[in-house]
Formats: structure tokens, C-alpha cells, sequence
């Protein structure tokens, strides 16, 4: 009978007004974030699935640069790229600082190339590296090659030649010459494809060996690199992708255009979630006004009551249930609304091949938790103050 | 219950009042004692129920229920003393227009867990208000609404019935038959009165009178 007697004054075209606002607003800031945590996860399941943790880096070649020492990384920008919060470690390059030359028979007919080789730590390397090993005395120098060279062979080079393609198995039998020039006298070595590598576009020989050939053929220390390897943890962080930029840094992985793309994803994202937080904020303000309307057309029930002998907290639970029975029915709409366009994206975009997180995002159910939480405790303390100011325990409702 | 009052005044009032009036005095009120407070119009008697009901704080001076002070008690406990100790007719009635009669009646039966039985309609029928149970508060005369306000009050549980100008719209017969129930019931709670009037006489017995 006190809910009847206290609602009985109530204008239900302002409260429908102001329910319309609060669902276009939450539903506004659950779909754009449930939009961002899929792509986020969309771009995490790819990453994982190309090695995204691996940077190549390089220094921007310019005019200037091209035979300047700019274009290698110093000990202490080594250091500083390492101490990143996003970097996990950092691994240099290391390059034959002398002439190397590799030819290969096939019958009467054979090729010759002048080579080049890098190495870096075998633990950064991907692929089976069982066969590359070396050891200062053995004849046979393995060395890795990227899977693309062997594509680039099999049908680029060998149809225009006249030569057989060749199947991984195949090459990695056969052995090369190597010429390796240490300081004019002529050494040979034979070696052998030990295995491919998706990560690193280089020929790859162990770095032990390029250590020790750098000293004893080209009578050098090895210099500073002019090309990093970086693990990350999360190379679609845009900090990389700014820290990269503001060094004049290069990289050709993919996933930097993620990085790209995730940048431009949460400022679009971020616009849309202030928009939607401001609708918000004003159906709320709305809200807010219509109950403490509500109190002031209620007026006379209420002091009446108070001075009949109702505690304050019995007045207050009636306004508290229709406003949580009210939100709860906007949250649960709007999650509703959300889940049947996530069904419907997910098969859309299934179509397409893309596969999309399944359900709602744990994020999401937690944002509305909040919304509903700060609503409630934001209505109640207006409630009372006004329940208090219409019994006279205090000067004003403001 | 023992309602003391010390030096209190409202202070609307400051400066207005004439040195024979109890104002800013000690004044004292103990149940089961009923007393008539009587005075003209503009000398403070419904500020004066209103400041022991606690629903008007704008005056100078201490007034003790039961030994605590009136105007520290929190709004729960004010609530509570309102519930359970002092029942009050206002003189401006203060009933619900759009509920019925019995739907007033039956509010605080409802809020306070009020075990009524028949004495809604026994009360009803003894004040001659029965016809008026079914019907909304809004329609019904002056005089049958203050009937209804009274039986309110009387309907709950209290220690003092505190009645302001409470058979202003009242004839004769129903001021005695209202008195009548009023001593009734005081007698059976074993409770007190503080009744405000325009004159000295009234329906029901008063054991003291006191001037403002």
C-alpha cells in the first residue's frame, strides 16, 4: 500500500524518456567495448599464429646514412630498446665480415653466387635445429635458409634456367661449395641445408662459427649490428609501434600493421566510448531529476509518513526497487540486443573466414555490473538526502 | 513517558510573549496525566505539539522524552518514538485523499505490523463513520475526515496521544462520542494526553490545564 501511495504521482513520460537514453547509452559503450575486446582477440589468436612475438628492426636508410655507421645500433640503444617495458630481450645480427662465395654441381651444370651470412642466438630461431649445430674443426658448416628462398627457386629461378625444382628433402641432402676469402687465400667448406625458417628472411649459419670466422678469417672483432631481433609480448601494443617511429626504426613484420590498425581502433573506439559515456552521463542526470521530481510531487506522502512513524529507510526502498527493477530491465536489454548482433556478426563474419570470439566478453558483463552499481549508489544517496530534507533532518536537498 | 521542557521557546516567538505565559518556563508532561493546553489563536499551541512531536526544531531551549534530548535523536529513532509512543492528530489532519478511509486506517497496520483485528470497524461504527470506510479520504466531509484522524491515532501504539484542536469540526454530539472512545482508550494503553484547544472545556476528562 506504501509503494501505491508513493508512486501513485508519478508521470511515466519523462521516466520512459529518460529509460530510452540510458539504454541507447549502454548499449552505445557494451558494443563498442565488446568491439574492441573481439578485435583485441582477434588480433592476439593472429599473432599467435605468424610468431608475433619477433621483430626484425632496422635503422631508416636515408641519403646520409647509407655509408655512415648511423645506420648500426649502438651497445646503449641496444640496452635501451631492451629496458622497454614491452621488449622481452633483444638479439643482434651478427654479419661475415669477410668475401664468401657458395657454388652447387648439378651434373655437367651448376651455379655460383656471392653469399652473405647472419646469425643470430639458436634460441631465437624457430623450426627443428637438431642438424645446426657447429664445432670449431668440423668440415660441415649447416646452415638455415627462409622457406620463401626455396619457393623463390622452385618457381622463379629454376623454370627460367632449365633447372629441376627441388623438394625440401631433396636440398637438404645435397651439399655446396663454399669459398670463404680469408684475407686473400681462398678456404673451402662444404655445408648443407640443415633446415628452413619462417621467422627470419637471412641466410643463418650457427653463431658460433660466425663469431669464430669474423676473428680468424677476417682478423676482426665483430662490429655493432645493423639489424636487431626483437621479442615482444605484445607486438600489437601500439607503444612499440611509437617508440619505433620516434627512433626512425624500421620494421617490415606484419603484425606492426596491427599494431597500426590497433592504434586507429581504440581512438575510433575510445571516441565512440566518451560519446556513449556522455549520453550516458545525461540519462542518468535525467534519471536523476525525474526522482528527485518524484520526491518533490510525493512530498506531502512523504513528510506525512515520517511524522506517522516510517522509518526513512522504508520510504526509500520503494523508489530504490522500481529504479533497480527499471535498470536491470535497460542492462539486460541491452546485453540481450548485444548478444543476438554477436550471434549474427559471428556468422557474417564466418562466412568471410574470420573467426570471432564466441559470447559476450567477460569485460563487458563487468562494465554493466559497474553501470548498474554506480547507478543505484548514485539514485540512493540522492533518495535519501531528499527523504531527509522532506522530514526536515537537514537544511537543503542539494 | 516523561516529557520535560526547559526554558523553551519558538523563536518565531521571542519577544512576543506576555510574562504570565509558560513559555520559556520548565514544564513538565508524565503519562497516564491528561492535560488540555489552551490558548488563542497566534500563541504557539500547535508549535508547541509539533516541538514535542520533534517535527519542529526552530525553537530555543531543551526538551527531554524520557530523559534524552529531543533534538539529538536520529530519524530512526524519532521514527520510532512516533510509532510506538506518541500518536498524533494534526490539526490539519494530514489523511491520504486518494486512499479510502479504511486504506488510512489500515496504512500503519500494514507499516508497523499492527495486529488490528475488528477495532477498525468497531471504532468506525462508534464515531459513525462506518459508510465512510469504502470511500476515498478526498470526498469525504471535514468533519468525517477528522474523524477518521482521530481513529488513527488511536488505532496505533503509543505512551501519549498528542491531539491538536482535534474537534474543531465536530458538533456537540460527535465531540462527545469522540471523547468518549479517546478516554477509552488512554484508560486501556494506560496512556497519556496533551490535547491544544481554543477554550477550557472539553469532551473528555483532563486532570490538568495549562495557558500559553
Amino acid at each position: 500500500m506504501m509503494r501505491k501511495l508513493l508512486l501513485s504521482r508519478q508521470k511515466p513520460a519523462q521516466l520512459i524518456g529518460s529509460g530510452l537514453g540510458a539504454f541507447l547509452g549502454i548499449s552505445l559503450l557494451l558494443f563498442t567495448l565488446q568491439a574492441f575486446l573481439d578485435f583485441k582477440s582477434f588480433l592476439t589468436e593472429k599473432e599467435a599464429l605468424i610468431h608475433p612475438e619477433y621483430l626484425i628492426i632496422n635503422k631508416r636508410i636515408s641519403m646520409l646514412s647509407s655509408f655512415s655507421e648511423s645506420r648500426k645500433f649502438s651497445a646503449q640503444e641496444q640496452n635501451e630498446l631492451a629496458e622497454l617495458p614491452e621488449v622481452v630481450r633483444v638479439a643482434a645480427f651478427r654479419s661475415n665480415q669477410f668475401p664468401a662465395s657458395g657454388s652447387i654441381m648439378n651434373g655437367n651444370r651448376g651455379m655460383a653466387a656471392e653469399l652473405f651470412f647472419e646469425s643470430v642466438p639458436s634460441e631465437m630461431i624457430d623450426g627443428n635445429l637438431e642438424r645446426f649445430k657447429w664445432e670449431i674443426g668440423d668440415e660441415q658448416l649447416p646452415i638455415l635458409v627462409p622457406s620463401n628462398y626455396l619457393k623463390l627457386y622452385n618457381f622463379g629461378y629454376a623454370p627460367s634456367q632449365g633447372m629441376p625444382q627441388v623438394s625440401p628433402q631433396t636440398l637438404s641432402q645435397m651439399t655446396f661449395r663454399l669459398r670463404l676469402d680469408s684475407m686473400g687465400i681462398p678456404i673451402y667448406k662444404n655445408a648443407f641445408i640443415a633446415g628452413y625458417t619462417e621467422r627470419i628472411p637471412s641466410i643463418l649459419v650457427p653463431d658460433n662459427f660466425l663469431e669464430y670466422a669474423n676473428q680468424v678469417y677476417a682478423g676482426k672483432g665483430n662490429e655493432e649490428p645493423s639489424r636487431l631481433l626483437v621479442e615482444v609480448k605484445d607486438p600489437s601494443n601500439p607503444a612499440i609501434l611509437h617508440y619505433l617511429e620516434d627512433h626512425a626504426y624500421e620494421s617490415n613484420q606484419e603484425q606492426l600493421k596491427n599494431a597500426r590498425l590497433s592504434s586507429a581502433f581504440t581512438l575510433i573506439g575510445g571516441i565512440l566510448a566518451v560519446i556513449a559515456l556522455v549520453i550516458l552521463l545525461l540519462a542518468f542526470l535525467s534519471f536523476f531529476q525525474y526522482t528527485q521530481l518524484s520526491l518533490q510531487r510525493n512530498a506531502y506522502e512523504i513528510k506525512t509518513l515520517l511524522d506517522l512513524g516510517v522509518r526513512p529507510s522504508q520510504l526509500f526502498i520503494p523508489f530504490i526497487q522500481v529504479l533497480a527493477a527499471m535498470l536491470v530491465g535497460l542492462c539486460g536489454g541491452a546485453l540481450l540486443l548485444l548478444w543476438l548482433c554477436k550471434n549474427w556478426l559471428n556468422s557474417a563474419a564466418g562466412e568471410y573466414g574470420i573467426a570471432l570470439s564466441e559470447g559476450l566478453q567477460g569485460g563487458v558483463l563487468i562494465t554493466t555490473l559497474l553501470i548498474f552499481v554506480a547507478f543505484i549508489a548514485i539514485q540512493a544517496l540522492g533518495i535519501r538526502k531528499g527523504i531527509q530534507y522532506l522530514g526536515g533532518y537537514t537544511s537543503s536537498s542539494n | 513517558m516523561r516529557i520535560q521542557l526547559k526554558n523553551s521557546i519558538p523563536i518565531p516567538l521571542k519577544g512576543s510573549i506576555s510574562a504570565d505565559s509558560n513559555w520559556n518556563k520548565e514544564l513538565e508532561f508524565i503519562s497516564p496525566k491528561t492535560y488540555l493546553i489552551c490558548a488563542g489563536s497566534g500563541k504557539g499551541k500547535s508549535s508547541l505539539l509539533h516541538m514535542l512531536h520533534g517535527s519542529r526544531r526552530d525553537y530555543e531551549g531543551q526538551i527531554r522524552i524520557d530523559g534524552e534530548v529531543l533534538s539529538e535523536f536520529s530519524p530512526n529513532k524519532l521514527a520510532q518514538m512516533r510509532a510506538k509512543k506518541m500518536a498524533f492528530v494534526f490539526q490539519d489532519l494530514r489523511l491520504f485523499p486518494q486512499l479510502t478511509a479504511f486504506e488510512n486506517l489500515n496504512l500503519l497496520q500494514n507499516i508497523h505490523g499492527l495486529e488490528l483485528g475488528t477495532k477498525i470497524s468497531e471504532y468506525a461504527e462508534r464515531l459513525g463513520v462506518s459508510d465512510c470506510l469504502p470511500k476515498p479520504c478526498g470526498i469525504l466531509s471535514l468533519g468525517q475526515q477528522q474523524r477518521i484522524a482521530i481513529l488513527r491515532a488511536l488505532l496505533q501504539d503509543f505512551e501519549f496521544l498528542v491531539m491538536d484542536e482535534p474537534f474543531s469540526h465536530l458538533d456537540e454530539e460527535n465531540q462527545k462520542k469522540a471523547g468518549q472512545l479517546i478516554d477509552e482508550v488512554l484508560k486501556s494503553k494506560n496512556a497519556g494526553l496533551v490535547m491544544s484547544a481554543l477554550s477550557e472545556n472539553a469532551p473528555l476528562h483532563i486532570d490538568e490545564r495549562m495557558f500559553l
